[in-house]
């Protein structure tokens, strides 16, 4: 499983970022190998459509699960559509949100 | 030829419905032929003016959308790459975004399994009306709707019955107000004596003169302010044709939709000499 | 934390979005101020700012004919859905107004005569003023990009409030529901719906919130110019308690708040904001 999440810097010590569109980076946790891996989304200053941008960025490195603090009802219908889970009213840092969402899982 | 008078303004909220209203209605009561086109379609409000309004036609206004044949498409990314709008995402296969489409129609032209074909979306309404002896014609984009250029330009289309067509244009001095002015014989500057009617004036003068469109200009709200409004109207060396007081019952009649022309001897009188002025500037 | 985003927005013109944007500006509340009518703005006149910085952007894309290379074949005029590209002399000439830079012809054209350039949007500002920094716009006359344009300037805006750690993003929106509106109350946390209390206003005001009711966001009402009419009066808080929208303010209609307001004065003294900024808050 990967498992994604809007931050404001590229580290997993940063905080996550509240508008999961507009975030300029993903913090993303694979749990078969247990490594973190930070991507950009290019999309992040777009003009128009920041939100299907966002959506491509992760479907394109394979998330299945998005944490964020906020996501948008458009936002949420196209993530179904990618087959993304979606968990709202995450925050604080990025890995602690991670683990708070393996932990309520009762994964690893 | 019909003469098209377009009230515009720059800022919101500036008297350009009444302007529109009242003075179709003094073409009118002249004998005259009008068409009162209501081209603000995002927030349509002439039709709030008129206790007699009869509805002839409505019409939809129809746009098309991209939409993929699944059976057909391999998932390449041209389109979404073509897209300068985001309103491709391509998932197993590509998916088209309406909101974000410009109907551009790129992504039919790009996909190499010809796999992307057009659909028809209805975007507004276009509403003919008579009463008040003369024709109405108003627009109403659909709620959620971004781009009002397309309802804009079938309003135009279908207002054509008067000698006299009365654009009641949009704010601001974008898309939508180069829209809605484009083509008219001359520009009514429908501008509030404020510092805010006059600096948003300047913007929509900008754009009609790059447009070759004579401006002319009725002072609303006349008193209230500081009188910059006639300054930037001598340094642009536009006459101004009316000047409209502010008056405390006038403006209570209107909020409650008051036909302008009914509303005071005052304002009556008033819109008879601008449409008396306007008459012998274009019939010489 | 991020600040919250208020937006100020009432779908009529003139219904009083600038001067509630403006009172709640002159609250003590810690912020960061952006006026989104990028058509029209008028928030910096109330507001007076200093200006610290101005910058001309060029968002997105125009297209352009090389005359030289242009063989007057018509095939960009005739695949171009906004009408942009007109044959003048038997070769390609683009109307800028028109042009929405989506690149098709630049796609269909065998001479390979037309290129896609940056186009002048307009301008950003940033100014301080007493009660906060001030991000406005511009747009260049008839430019059709005044979406994008808030896009941008509100994202500026919102960067800086939260380098600066303040509490409020403050938005004064646009009038309409296009474009530039659905990008001004994009990311919104509240919507500060201002209702002119008249039948336009109303009217305009309705339709607003159906649009505003598409995204996730709060909404609170201002009744602006209200005490006309009983009717009308009755008609917009029966309205507002049928769409469950909290009334935090009723401004009556004034000529001495209008005559302040006429002469870019700030009617402070006239009217109490403060049961606004605590629906907000």
């Amino acid at each position: 499983m990967r498992i994604a999440v809007p931050v404001s810097a590229p580290s997993k010590e940063a905080l996550m970022d509240e508008k999961f569109g507009r975030a300029q980076w993903f913090l993303i946790y694979d749990s078969q190998s247990g490594r973190y891996e930070v991507v950009e989304n290019p999309g992040f200053e777009a003009s128009s459509g920041a939100g299907p941008a966002a959506v491509q960025t992760l479907r394109n490195h394979s998330v299945d699960v998005l944490l964020a603090e906020n996501i948008g009802p458009k936002a949420k219908d196209l993530l179904a559509v990618a087959g993304i889970k979606a968990y709202e009213d995450y925050s604080g840092r990025g890995e602690d949100a991670i683990r708070e969402f393996l932990t309520s899982q009762g994964s690893r | 030829m019909a003469v098209r008078i377009a009230l515009a303004g720059g800022k919101g909220g500036t008297g350009k419905t009444t302007l529109a209203v009242g003075l179709a209605r003094a073409f009118v009561s002249a004998g005259e032929r009008v068409s009162l086109l209501d081209l603000d379609v995002e927030e349509p409000n002439a039709h709030l003016f008129f206790k007699d309004l009869r509805e002839v036609s409505r019409r939809e206004v129809l746009s098309s959308v991209p939409v993929v044949r699944q059976e057909d498409c391999t998932a390449c990314g041209r389109c979404r790459d073509f897209c300068r709008f985001n309103a491709i995402v391509v998932f197993d296969k590509a998916i088209v975004l309406e909101e974000f489409c410009h109907r551009c129609g790129g992504c039919v032209l790009v996909c190499p399994e010809g796999a992307i074909e057009e659909r028809e979306v209805v975007i507004g309404e276009v509403v003919k009306a008579v009463g008040g002896g003369l024709e109405l014609v108003s627009g109403w984009l659909k709620v959620g709707q971004a781009n009002p250029g397309p309802v804009i330009r079938e309003v135009k289309a279908e207002g054509v019955g008067g000698q006299w067509l009365v654009l009641d244009c949009p704010p601001g001095s974008g898309c939508a107000f180069v829209e809605s002015v484009e083509g008219a014989d001359l520009l009514l500057g429908v501008v509030e004596d404020t510092p805010f009617g006059a600096h948003d004036f300047r913007k929509a003068v900008r754009v009609a003169r790059e447009m070759g469109i004579d401006v002319l200009v009725v002072v609303n709200r006349y008193g209230m302010g500081n009188g910059e409004v006639l300054r930037v109207c001598e340094e642009e060396g536009i006459e101004v044709l009316a000047k409209v007081p502010f008056r405390e019952e006038v403006h209570r009649s209107l909020a409650r939709g008051i036909d302008p022309y009914s509303a005071s001897g005052e304002l009556r009188a008033i819109l008879d000499s601008l449409r008396d002025a306007l008459m012998a500037r274009v019939r010489g | 934390m991020r600040p919250k985003e208020i937006v100020v927005a009432s779908g009529k013109g003139g219904a009083g979005k600038t001067l509630i944007t403006a009172l709640l500006a002159s609250t003590p509340e810690s912020k960061v101020i952006c006026d989104c009518d990028v058509e029209a703005s008028n928030l910096h006149l109330l507001l007076g700012p200093k200006i610290e910085s101005s910058q001309r952007l060029h968002l997105g894309t125009v297209a352009r004919v090389k005359r030289d290379v242009c063989r007057g074949c018509g095939r960009c005029w005739q695949a171009c859905r906004f009408s942009a590209i007109e044959d003048r002399d038997g070769k390609a000439y683009v109307v800028p107004e028109l042009c929405e830079g989506c690149g098709v012809c630049a796609f269909v054209c065998p001479a390979s005569a037309i290129e896609m350039v940056e186009e002048d949007t307009g301008d950003v500002f940033f100014g301080r003023t007493d009660w906060g920094e001030l991000f406005y716009a511009e747009l260049l006359p008839g430019r059709g990009s005044s979406g994008r344009l808030v896009s941008e300037l509100k994202g500026r805006a919102r960067k800086r409030a939260m380098a600066l750690g303040c509490r409020w993003l403050l938005v004064d929106g646009p009038p309409g529901l296009g474009c530039p509106v659905i990008s001004a109350i994009s990311g919104a946390d509240v919507v500060v719906l201002v209702v002119e209390a008249s039948l336009s206003g109303l009217s305009d005001a309705e339709r607003l919130l159906a649009l505003v009711r598409r995204f996730d966001v709060e909404v609170v009402a201002v009744a602006n110019k209200s005490g006309i009419s009983g009717e009308l009066d009755g008609r917009l808080q029966a309205w507002l308690e049928e769409e469950s929208v909290p009334l935090a303010l009723r401004i009556p209609f004034s000529p001495d708040i209008a005559c302040l307001y006429a002469n870019a004065v700030l009617p402070k003294a006239l009217v109490d904001i403060s049961p606004l900024v605590d629906c907000i808050a």
